[in-house]
């Protein structure tokens, strides 16, 4: 699968405060990429160097094949771009919002553009300042949607919107995947959950890891293990490394596995704790995942 | 050239109560009578005219990273030659017809008059809306704008009036060849800004570059020696031999000479 946006070593320094911190991140064509992480991560930065708002101190970014400082206007044609912090022009009514953008984009497409106004509910003739948050980030989608985008780039598009629009940007996005990559960020992970394909981590300006959601999910196990006598803590050999957050209590260990496998991982409980009771392994939500694997770092530092 | 018109109807749609108004301004400037009317209709337009450069640039400001424009596929050159539309249809074009009115009204010879008209408005975009462009062009929105226009006014005001009477160049009446090269400085500066902000958007350069270009100008301004605009003028006058076809004797013993020098000194 080709990679539609490709960060190398990416740093950003804020006069000397680095934000990105040697960032490296491959978004795969195609894909519903999650880019999560706590705030201040570094992920609005990150967006606004792929989309040249901002210039990286160093290290190199492709977006769509061309570095992202030479992008132009034949690229942005084929880039949607919506965020929570962007400036709508507020005096512009939806209709004419849309009917202005309409012969920037050679790819804009009437059918879509009239399908998002009734998917979302647009009120057209009503100015976008007098729209609530939810709205305008429905307009802003859907002026994005509407020229079929090669890429759709995303910051934090649910933060302070209630469930119920958040479904609604949600499925408006799930009809565009496949023809539109789509990369947003988010610290909702339940929303990301629900919908991405590939999940990237970032944390201290540094990307702590990429993969697809499949494969994340299924390495990461919260592990219980029933022992028939208060465990002993091994203290003559050291957890693997790869169990994060271990508890014990009388007669029960437990913890997260981040590299599940059913054999190896009894192999190892048993290796360490002998014959046990019992060994049951949960699957994680993605929220769950991202708090063990925050906490950890955190401890770690 | 298309998109340069899209994004010039969607200024005139977004402003037009403000086209109403320097329309308006115009009219009034057109058709008033009196001195205290001319000045202040015409103090009036002036300040219309630069709220409207400054509110057409401002429709895409260029600093700053969360404008909407600058994710969509603008092209610089479209959006800055929109922005030059705009202004020269609704800032000097007005002015351009107020003064013809004006020349109509009081029966002047038209087209003797109308070569120097269009000159006149031709050096008006040049000198005075490229510059307020620039200016708007650098700043981060309306209250800036404003004030940087205070700023320098102020300056140009203090260093023409405190530290350069000047008298000797008023004397000799070049003293406008000095304000017009101070003009053709600040356009000289405002060229690259505009194209500069809007290729590339590196403002904090460009705010250097206008700043280091305005106080190389305003010292080439305080330090540039009478004669200079007077050769100037000379140069480009259509009969330089009547200037120097006047003769003035001084008398050294009368001290007229040392009084003139001392002055030159100064």
């Amino acid at each position: 699968m080709n990679d539609i946006v490709r960060a190398i070593d990416i740093v950003k320094r804020f006069r000397s405060v680095p934000v990105l911190d040697g960032l490296n991140l491959s978004v795969p064509q195609g894909s519903v990429f999650g880019l999560a992480g706590p705030n201040g991560a570094g992920k609005t930065t990150t967006i606004k160097i792929l989309m040249n708002i901002l210039r990286p101190s160093s290290g190199h970014v492709q977006v769509l094949g061309t570095d992202s400082r030479a992008l132009g206007s034949l690229e942005l044609a084929h880039i949607g771009y919506v965020s929570e912090n962007q400036e709508l022009p507020e005096w512009m009514t939806v209709e004419y919002l849309l009917a202005y953008l309409r012969p920037f984009y050679p790819t804009w497409d009437d059918a879509r553009a009239a399908q998002l106004i009734r998917q979302f509910d647009l009120p057209l003739g009503r100015q976008l300042r007098h729209l609530s948050r939810g709205m305008r980030m429905k307009a802003a989608l859907a002026s994005a949607l509407a020229y079929r985008p090669k890429l759709l780039i995303m910051d934090e598009p649910f933060s302070g919107l209630d469930p119920l629009v958040r479904e609604d940007l949600i499925d408006g996005l799930i009809e565009s995947a496949g023809e539109t990559t789509i990369l947003l960020s988010s610290h909702d992970l339940g929303e990301i959950e629900s919908f991405a394909s590939h999940i990237g981590y970032l944390d201290r300006g540094r990307l702590q890891f990429s993969e697809e959601m499949t494969s994340l999910t299924a390495r990461f196990r919260e592990v219980e293990v029933v022992v028939d006598s208060p465990p002993l803590l091994p203290l003559d050999r050291p957890w693997p490394a790869h169990w994060l957050r271990p508890e014990t209590a009388p007669a029960l260990v437990r913890f997260v596995e981040t590299h599940f496998d059913a054999e190896r991982t009894a192999g190892e409980i048993r290796c360490l704790f002998g014959d046990v009771r019992n060994i049951s392994a949960h699957p994680m939500p993605l929220r769950a995942i991202f708090v063990t694997l925050a906490r950890d770092r955190s401890k770690a530092a | 050239m298309h998109q340069a018109l899209h994004i010039f109807k969607k200024d005139v749609r977004h402003l037009r109560r403000e086209i109403a108004l320097i329309l308006l301004i115009a009219f009034l400037y057109g058709a008033m009578h009196g001195p205290d009317a001319i000045r202040a209709s015409g103090l009036a337009l002036a300040a219309m005219a630069a709220f409207l450069i400054g509110r057409v640039i401002f429709a895409e400001a260029i600093p700053g990273d969360c404008q909407f424009w600058i994710t969509r596929p603008f092209r610089w050159r479209s959006l800055l030659g929109a922005k030059l539309l705009f202004i020269a249809v609704f800032v000097n074009l007005p002015i351009l017809l107020a003064d013809l009115y004006i020349l109509i009204a009081d029966r002047f010879p038209l087209a003797s008059s109308l070569p120097g008209l269009l000159w006149s408005q031709v050096l008006l975009f040049a000198f005075v809306s490229l510059p307020f462009a620039a200016l708007a062009a650098l700043a981060s929105g309306m209250v800036p704008f404003v004030f940087s226009q205070l700023i320098v006014f102020a300056a140009a005001l203090g260093i023409s009036e405190l530290l350069l009477p000047s008298i000797a160049a008023r004397l000799l009446g070049v003293d406008w060849m000095r304000s017009s090269i101070a003009f053709v400085v600040l356009t000289a500066i405002s060229i690259p800004v505009l194209l500069v902000q809007y290729k590339s958007r590196r403002t904090l350069f460009s705010r250097w570059f206008a700043l280091g270009g305005i106080a190389a100008g305003a010292l080439a301004f305080v330090v540039m020696p009478w004669t200079l605009p007077l050769a100037a003028e000379s140069y480009f006058s259509k009969a330089p031999s009547l200037g120097s076809s006047i003769r003035i004797a001084l008398d050294q013993r009368s001290g007229q000479l040392r009084w003139f020098t001392a002055l030159h000194r100064r």
